[in-house]
C-alpha cells in the first residue's frame, strides 16, 4: 500500500519544509516490515534532522536492493549485469557480463548493437570500457508499472598531481627493491 | 585421467582452460613442479593449479619450486597473487619488462586507487609486486629474457628454458609503457595492460630426457613479420642449434591457435614428427576459429582443445533467468554464450623415452587428421 514519505516522519514544523522537493514528493511501496527496520535503524542514527532522516532511510531502503530511487518514480531491479567491452566496431561491440545478482553464476558473452545505447554513451565504447546494465521494473505516481532496460557507461575521473607524485615516490622504493637500474 | 601424482621418473605437463584463462601445471621429475601462468577454477574461484596439485596429493608449499608468469593479461595472471602467497618456496619467473621501472611505476600509481579494482591484470600484479616488496626476499624473483634457464641437469636432461622475449621486445614494451604512463589531468584508461603484450610474452622448451615439450603461451608474429620479436627472433636466433634443444613430441600451441601465433618454420624446426597439440580456447574473440583448428590438425597426429571453442553449442549447464529479463536479451542481444562455466583439463604423462599417458576431461574436444572430424 503506497504510504507518502511524510508519514513515516513525526509530523511537526520544518519536518518536511526542509527536505529536498524530489524526496518530499516521492511515495513507496514497502511493506510494514520493511518500515518498520528501515525506521529502526534510523532511529539508532545520531543524525537529528530531517533531511537527513530522511536520506539514511531512503539509503536504509534502497540498502536491500529492493527499491532503488529515481525522480518520481520507483525501480525494482531484477538483473544486474556488470559489463566490460572486449571488442567493438562501428555497429556494435563484445562484452563480457558478470551477474551481479547472482554472482556464483558464470560470466557471459554477449553481442549488443550501439543503436541500443543513449546517443551520450556511445563515444564511451571502447575496448575495456565498463558499464552497469540493469532490467527490472518501473513505476510512479502518474505511470503505470512497466520493464525497462537500462544500459550506463561508467565514467572515470582524471588523473590528480598528487596522486602522480605520491606513485613516483613509490615507485622509486619499489624500484629500489627490485633492483632496477635507473640510468 | 590419472587422479594421483606421478612417479618420481614420470614427467607430467597438465593444461587447464576453462573458456577464457590458461595454466599449465608441469612435473619436472622427484616431486618438484612449475606452474605456468594462473587461470581460476570457475566453481571455487580459487587458482586451478592449487586445487588440481591438492587433490593428486602434492603439497604446493613445498614442492613447487617455480611460477612463471608469462605476461600480464588477464586470462593468464587471474589468481597468480593468491598462487604465489600459498606456493612458499616457489620462485616467480617475470618477462624483465614487467619489473621495469616503467612498470613499477604503473603499480605505484593503481596501489590505492579505488577504481583499480575492476582491471583483473593491474589488480592482480599490483597485488603481487607488494606482497614481494612485504616479504622483503629479493631471491623470490627473477627476471626472464631469451636464453633464460630455469632448471638444468644435463647428466638427466631435465631443463627448462625461455625462447622468448628477445631483447628488442622487451624493449618495444618498455617503451610502450612509458608512453602510456598517465599524466595529470589525464582521463583513467581502462585496460591497463598494452594490448600487443602478448609479443613479449615466455615462450618456453622443456626437456625430460627424450621427451621434449614446446610451450608456445601467447607469443605472436607482428604483421609485419619483424625479426627481432616473436617467432621469427626465435628462428633467426637459431635458439633451438644454439641451445641444443631436443625435437618436441608436444606443443601447447601458442595464443589459442590464432594465425597471429603461427610461424610455419617452428613446425619444421622443432618437431621432427608430427606432434600432439594442445591449446586453450579464447571464447571471447572466439579462438581458435574452425580455419586454424583445420591448419593445426593437418600439422600434428592429434589436437586437443581444453573446451569447444565453438560458442554454438549449447552449455551443459543453462544458466536461467526470469521471463522478463529473457525477453529483454532476446530483443538487444545477437550472440551469447556461457564463459568459464566449468573447467577443461589435459594430462600428459610421459617417461624419458616419450609419452606415456594421455588423460582429458569430458569438457575436452579432439580433433584428429584422418578424418578432420571433432571428436568428444
Amino acid at each position: 500500500m503506497p504510504t507518502n514519505l511524510a508519514n513515516v516522519f513525526d509530523s511537526g514544523e520544518n519536518t518536511l519544509s526542509d527536505i529536498e522537493p524530489s524526496v518530499r514528493n516521492l511515495t513507496y511501496n514497502y511493506s510494514e516490515d520493511e518500515s518498520t527496520a528501515a525506521n529502526n535503524i534510523v532511529d539508532k542514527s545520531t543524525s537529528l534532522h530531517p533531511w537527513s532522516r530522511a536520506k539514511e532511510f531512503i539509503s536504509e531502503l534502497a540498502r536491500t536492493k529492493k527499491i532503488s530511487v529515481k525522480d518520481s518514480c520507483i525501480e525494482d531491479i531484477v538483473q544486474h549485469w556488470s559489463g566490460v567491452v572486449i571488442d567493438c566496431n562501428s555497429e556494435e561491440f563484445t562484452a563480457r557480463l558478470k551477474d551481479i545478482k547472482d554472482p556464483t553464476k558464470p560470466d557471459e558473452l554477449m553481442t549488443l548493437s550501439l543503436e541500443d545505447l543513449n546517443e551520450s554513451e556511445r563515444p564511451l565504447v571502447e575496448s575495456g570500457a565498463m558499464f552497469n546494465w540493469y532490467i527490472g521494473y518501473r513505476s510512479g505516481r502518474l505511470t503505470s508499472r512497466h520493464d525497462f532496460s537500462t544500459l550506463r557507461f561508467r565514467r572515470l575521473p582524471s588523473w590528480s598531481r598528487c596522486e602522480i607524485d605520491s606513485a613516483e615516490k613509490c615507485a622509486k622504493e619499489l624500484a629500489d627493491f627490485f633492483g632496477v637500474d635507473s640510468n | 585421467m590419472i587422479q594421483t601424482k606421478p612417479e618420481p621418473e614420470i614427467a607430467e605437463v597438465s593444461l587447464f582452460g576453462p573458456g577464457v584463462g590458461e595454466c599449465l601445471v608441469i612435473h619436472y621429475g622427484d616431486g618438484r613442479w612449475f606452474i605456468v601462468d594462473s587461470c581460476l577454477c570457475p566453481n571455487s574461484k580459487q587458482p586451478i593449479a592449487i586445487r588440481y596439485l591438492k587433490e593428486i596429493g602434492v603439497d604446493p608449499t613445498k614442492q613447487v619450486k617455480g611460477i612463471v608468469l608469462t605476461h600480464w593479461h588477464r586470462d593468464h595472471i587471474e589468481g597468480a597473487y593468491k598462487l604465489l602467497k600459498t606456493c612458499e618456496s616457489a620462485t616467480l619467473y617475470v618477462p624483465s619488462a614487467m619489473l621495469s621501472e616503467e612498470a613499477l611505476h604503473l603499480v605505484a600509481l593503481f596501489r590505492r586507487d579505488v577504481f583499480s579494482d575492476s582491471d583483473q591484470e593491474i589488480k592482480e600484479y599490483r597485488d603481487i609486486v607488494h606482497y614481494l616488496r612485504e616479504t622483503g626476499d629479493q631471491k623470490r624473483f627473477e627476471r626472464v629474457n631469451s636464453s633464460f634457464l630455469f632448471f638444468d641437469d644435463r647428466s638427466l636432461n631435465i631443463r627448462m628454458v625461455a625462447l622468448s622475449p628477445s631483447e628488442v621486445a622487451c624493449t618495444q614494451s618498455i617503451v610502450r609503457l612509458q608512453e602510456e604512463r598517465p599524466k595529470p589531468g589525464e582521463r583513467r584508461k581502462r585496460l591497463v595492460a598494452p594490448m600487443d603484450e602478448n609479443l613479449n610474452a615466455v615462450a618456453l622448451h622443456f626437456s625430460f630426457g627424450g621427451f621434449s615439450v614446446l610451450l608456445g603461451s601467447d607469443l605472436e608474429e607482428t604483421d609485419s613479420g619483424n625479426i627481432n620479436t616473436g617467432w621469427s627472433a626465435v628462428i633467426d636466433r637459431n635458439l633451438k642449434g644454439k641451445l641444443s634443444l631436443g625435437s618436441a613430441s608436444l606443443f601447447k600451441i601458442p595464443h589459442h591457435g590464432s594465425k597471429n601465433g603461427h610461424h610455419t618454420q617452428i613446425w619444421s624446426d622443432f618437431f621432427k614428427e608430427k606432434p600432439v597439440s594442445i591449446t586453450t580456447p579464447f571464447l571471447t574473440h572466439r579462438l581458435p576459429k574452425m580455419s586454424d583448428i583445420e591448419r593445426i590438425t593437418e600439422l600434428s597426429s592429434k589436437f586437443i582443445i581444453t573446451k569447444n571453442p565453438d560458442p554454438k553449442f549449447k552449455p551443459k549447464k543453462k544458466t536461467k533467468s526470469k521471463v522478463m529479463v529473457e525477453r529483454w536479451i532476446k530483443q538487444k542481444v545477437s550472440q551469447r554464450c556461457v564463459v568459464n562455466d566449468q573447467m577443461g583439463h589435459i594430462q600428459i604423462r610421459a617417461s624419458k623415452d616419450g609419452i606415456k599417458n594421455i588423460g582429458q576431461c569430458p569438457n575436452c574436444v579432439e580433433f584428429h587428421e584422418k578424418r578432420n572430424q571433432q571428436k568428444e
